[in-house]
């Protein structure tokens, strides 16, 4: 077999990897061993094939294997509901701490707010809450209560109305306990309160007439301890 | 005598390494994290070198090796033993490589890297030489390196890639031919191509 030069050099690539003919390559090596100019050119060709190999092999980079873990982490959890978690818990992680440490300063600054804000309550006292029974209109007295006159305890319902007296002390007679429950029935009396709501209540009043000369009319004092109403003509204090 | 024992020593080293490999893949098919692990650690470097040269570019290189190894853990289970589990992991390494366009966004963004990463090439081709040989062959040999590299690069991508497969991985045209999915004979025809292409770039380069 007599090929040319260019014909050979063609099958250098077939050759070098040792997939031609048999034939094919016996008449390359025999070509080979009497053409220099082939010669040379096939050593050229094996130092470039030298060269190939001879490469660096580039390695991945600390970052590059980082991101490939990254990847086939998310690979890993690539269902929806996994990711969507992941991508969550991604995002609330960093904000833990400062979203916790947020909370905490609000609920400081609430309850250091708070204590300032609010008004402490009233002391009330108990006498603001309780009112004694009262005596609103008492009716003028005709009848003669002697010189000390006559203190009576009595005990008025809810309703303001007398329901018991009792005489602690004046100069007894007959006619006096009819008059004294005239008094009773028309006068109009205040029940006692508690918490706001009427109530039971004891009240002792003490009655004197007071006769003043030279109007010719007659004036009734009515004491309870307080300041009661007053008239020309007769006073009456309970 | 002796090489028939030597044949039968090595073919019962092939059926333990098929043995094992098919461990392997089994035990990658239910999930195994360690095995996956494993794979991983041994095949990542040789992969990463085999995309990074077919790709010029070593960023592309790293999100093209993570598409695959995320293709490699969601495909085991179709993996069904045709070939061996290099092979597989090739195949799909080089298909993903050939086939990475890169969007609009990479081709106009450049990573940025650190100057503490590696030295300078020559510099660092000198600190690693042997002891034997001296600064002025080392720093020719890394010269020619890159020269190599850059004429290596120019190739159209199917040639680089036939060229790098039997050339620096050294595999039969059998296996090339699998795994890029084109008859032997086109193998055959982009490797002579590609080693012309080749050494008319490395002619003009050096010279010779």
């Amino acid at each position: 077999m007599f090929e040319s030069c260019s014909q050979i050099r063609e099958r250098f690539s077939e050759y070098v990897d040792g997939v031609g003919s048999r034939q094919a390559v016996l008449s390359i090596r025999y070509h080979l061993r009497h053409c220099g100019a082939c010669e040379a050119e096939f050593e050229r060709y094996e130092l470039m094939r030298g060269d190939l190999r001879a490469l660096p092999r580039p390695k991945p980079s600390p970052l590059a294997n980082l991101r490939l873990n990254v990847a086939l982490s998310q690979a890993q959890n690539s269902n929806v509901l996994g990711a969507l978690r992941l991508r969550f818990e991604n995002v609330l992680r960093p904000l833990l701490l400062p979203a916790t440490g947020a909370v905490l300063a609000g609920l400081i600054c609430f309850g250091v707010t708070l204590e300032c804000l609010i008004v402490p309550p009233a002391r009330v006292d108990a006498s603001t809450i309780t009112t004694p029974a009262r005596i609103e209109i008492l009716v003028p007295l005709d009848f003669n209560t002697g010189i000390d006159g006559v203190v009576l305890d009595t005990h008025v319902n809810a309703d303001g109305q007398v329901v018991d007296y009792k005489v602690l002390s004046g100069t007894p007679s007959p006619e006096l306990k009819p008059q004294l429950d005239r008094l009773m029935y028309f006068s109009v009396f205040r029940p006692a309160t508690r918490l706001g709501q009427p109530t039971d209540g004891e009240l002792v009043l003490s009655l004197r007439r007071i006769t003043v000369r030279g109007r010719g009319s007659a004036a009734h004092d009515h004491d309870s301890g307080s300041p009661g109403s007053s008239d020309p003509a007769e006073r009456s204090s309970i | 005598m002796e090489a028939a024992r030597t044949l039968e020593t090595a073919i019962e080293q092939v059926s333990l390494q098929a043995a094992e490999e098919a461990q392997l893949v089994a035990e990658l098919q239910v999930g195994s994290e360690e095995a996956f692990t494993y794979v991983l650690e041994r095949y990542r470097n040789p992969i990463y070198s085999l995309v990074a040269q077919i790709l010029v570019t070593e960023a592309d290189a790293a999100d093209v090796l993570q598409n695959i190894f995320v293709k490699v853990f969601r495909g085991i289970g179709q993996f069904h033993g045709q070939s061996t589990l290099k092979t597989w992991l090739y195949r799909i390494a080089v298909r993903e490589a050939l086939n990475f366009r890169r969007g609009w966004f990479r081709r106009h963004f450049h990573e940025p890297f650190s100057i503490d990463d590696e030295p300078a090439q020559p510099a660092a081709k000198l600190a690693k030489a042997p002891p034997e040989s001296g600064p002025y062959e080392t720093l020719e040999q890394s010269e020619r390196q890159q020269l190599v590299k850059s004429a290596l690069d120019a190739l159209p991508r199917p040639y680089r890639a036939v060229l790098v497969l039997r050339e620096m991985e050294e595999m039969p045209y059998d296996e090339i031919a699998d795994m890029l999915g084109v008859p032997e004979g086109t193998v055959k025809s982009r490797l002579m191509r590609g080693r012309e292409l080749l050494r008319r770039k490395l002619a003009g380069m050096l010279g010779r």
